[in-house]
């Protein structure tokens, strides 16, 4: 009987095999100096990446929790509107109750910019709104705090510019009053967030807000403008995608398996031509990756024998490299600062790196078809979020189908439809 | 050069010590990774991938075993991980490996021949006959690095042991 434990340990435990192929010392040294560049490189690019997220992170929080500067509303006296009168200190520190940062400083400043004069009805509702022309308050007025009635009425705070990176009102807080003249109040703070929430200007909106009455106007479909305005926007964008065959068909004479990879890489100038559509132009470059192994198998036919299959693998790989000019159309409708956007582009280019092997799942080619400098024509269609993080930067996150076309080239191997995930920066100066 | 002298100045980065580690072991531990990948460029790639983690780990050797043991774990975890990132293709070259054998390759019982009944075994039966019966490691330890059952080690073992067997007997390697 033959036991092949000690057999093979004693043969194979203590055997050398002499180095004859690549494995050198020098290639130890170089391996090892290559995966510490990498490492340097990650590390750099997730430090970066870290940054940048804190960066936006702290943007963001701190254009959402900008402090309330409380301004009182003294209903007693309908010609001043606002007013730091004694009488009201009472309404004055309930107003600022309201407020964390009107409490911190200790006082309830008052908005120099603007001010609502307010005639009371019988009916308690808000007559007039209006703001003095020559002060036509931006963001550092519009947190408002409005302490409707008398020292014993209603108290109202409203952060507007909270509403507006928040989509959330920061505090409202109704503590007693006529609930007519209270409703009237939530009617147009409520107005105020609707409209805010579609991103105007507190400018805009004081300027739409009504002189007569509490008709409230419908609010624009969506918040970007209607008139083209031909300030540019810039968008970064990068889009990968990639794809693998795991398994081989044994029923194939020739099968594969491997990954694909391609990633591409945009900086597109957009114009803004209205009613959400953008377009623009830029430069843009693509790199596809393919990495694999075939399996090809052919039948030795003898008169003697039964034919033989011989089977033999064969490691593949290409590398394509193009630069584009990527002709761009984007389409945004949605509310608020959250969007739905479409984007549509066309890539002409050409190719800078061809080589290796193309393959398919099932066929492989050389690339003679699709060589350095011939014209390619790219396109895609993608849908996805596009969200506003800071007053003038946006980030889009949108899966594509890419359609690729090589003219004249009649390729077996080539998958001309790919679906990627693309992300965007988009920067509005 | 003694073997702490090797892996103090390995530690201290000194090239000098590295080369001499690398020159000492490297034949052995290629024959190692050669019975655990499924060919020879493999095993290279195995056999540099351990040298950079044997330099850059080296303040880790604690001196409880020999170094070349030591180096030897770390060239059979490499190995396995190459194994399970490359396993999809394992059924086509278990099939251009069987064309390749010719009856010639049998005549004499070395080393080598002994590399190709192994690489013609399937993967996990080559992975714990080599583990096992070369290596010395218990079925419990076969089962924590693998990730499988003492129960389907054992059973692995004794399937790759009876392919072996059939196929030294056909060939005619052993005279028994």
């Amino acid at each position: 009987m033959i036991h092949p434990d000690h057999i093979f340990k004693d043969a194979l435990y203590n055997h050398e095999t002499p180095l004859d192929g690549k494995a050198s010392f020098q290639g130890v040294m170089q391996k090892r100096k290559n995966k510490r560049r990498g490492f340097f490189w990650f590390s750099l690019s997730s430090v970066l990446l870290l940054l940048l997220s804190l960066t936006a992170a702290s943007l963001f929080k701190s254009s959402a929790t900008q402090p309330l500067n409380v301004v009182k509303y003294d209903s007693e006296n309908a010609e001043s509107g606002f007013s730091k009168d004694t009488k009201d200190q009472a309404s004055a520190v309930e107003a600022q109750s309201v407020s964390e940062s009107t409490a911190a400083s200790g006082s309830a400043p008052v908005s120099p910019e603007f001010k609502l004069v307010r005639e009371k009805s019988a009916s308690g509702v808000i007559k007039t709104a209006s703001q003095p022309g020559n002060n036509r308050g931006r963001s550092n007025n519009a947190d408002l705090a409005i302490s409707a009635g008398s020292n014993t009425n209603s108290s109202v705070a409203f952060n507007t510019d909270a509403m507006t990176n928040t989509d959330a009102v920061a505090s409202v807080q109704l503590v007693s009053g006529n609930a007519q003249e209270l409703q009237s109040i939530r009617d147009v703070l409520a107005w105020i967030k609707q409209i805010k929430s579609r991103g105007i200007a507190d400018d805009y909106i004081f300027q739409l807000l009504p002189t007569e009455g509490v008709e409230l106007p419908e609010p624009l479909p969506f918040h970007l403008p209607r008139k083209a305005r031909f300030n540019p926007i810039f968008e970064l964008n990068v889009t990968t995608a990639g794809n693998g065959y795991k398994n081989f068909r044994e029923s194939q004479d020739v099968t594969v398996a491997g990954n694909h990879r391609f990633s591409q890489y945009q900086g597109i100038m957009l114009f803004d031509m209205g009613r959400g559509v953008n377009i623009g132009t830029g430069l843009g470059y693509m790199e596809s990756v393919g990495i694999g192994k075939a399996l090809i198998s052919e039948w030795k036919i003898d008169t003697t024998v039964a034919p033989i299959r011989i089977t033999k693998a064969q490691n593949i790989s290409y590398r394509l490299n193009k630069v584009s000019v990527p002709l761009a159309i984007r389409y945004q409708l949605g509310f608020g600062r959250k969007l739905v956007r479409i984007s549509a582009s066309a890539m002409p280019g050409i190719m800078t790196v061809s080589s290796g092997t193309m393959f398919s799942r099932d066929a492989i080619q050389s690339m003679d078809m699709l060589k350095k400098n011939t014209f390619v024509m790219d396109a895609r269609l993608g849908a996805g979020l596009y969200y506003q993080v800071a007053p003038k930067t946006a980030i889009s996150a949108e899966p594509m189908v890419q359609y690729q076309a090589i003219p004249g080239a009649q390729w077996k191997s080539f998958n001309r439809f790919g679906f990627g995930f693309g992300l965007g920066v988009v920067f509005r100066p | 050069m003694t073997e702490q002298q090797l892996v103090d100045g390995c530690i201290r980065e000194d090239r000098k010590c590295q080369e001499q580690l690398w020159n000492v072991y490297a034949t052995k531990l290629l024959t190692v990774s050669i019975r655990y990948c499924q060919n020879r460029e493999d095993a290279e790639d195995v056999l540099m991938e351990a040298f950079v983690k044997i330099f850059n780990n080296m303040s880790a050797f604690r001196g409880q075993s020999s170094l070349e043991t030591w180096m030897r774990r770390i060239v059979v975890n490499t190995s396995i991980n190459k194994i399970r990132s490359r396993k999809f293709t394992e059924s086509i070259d278990n099939e251009v490996l069987h064309i390749g054998y010719s009856d010639n390759a049998f005549d004499s019982m070395d080393a080598k021949v002994l590399i190709s009944m192994l690489e013609s075994l399937p993967v996990g039966y080559r992975m714990v006959f080599n583990l096992f019966a070369v290596e010395g490691y218990s079925h419990k330890e076969i089962a924590e690095l693998l990730n499988i059952d003492e129960g389907t080690s054992r059973s692995q073992l004794a399937k790759a042991r009876k392919s072996l067997q059939e196929m030294i007997e056909k060939k005619g390697v052993i005279n028994t």
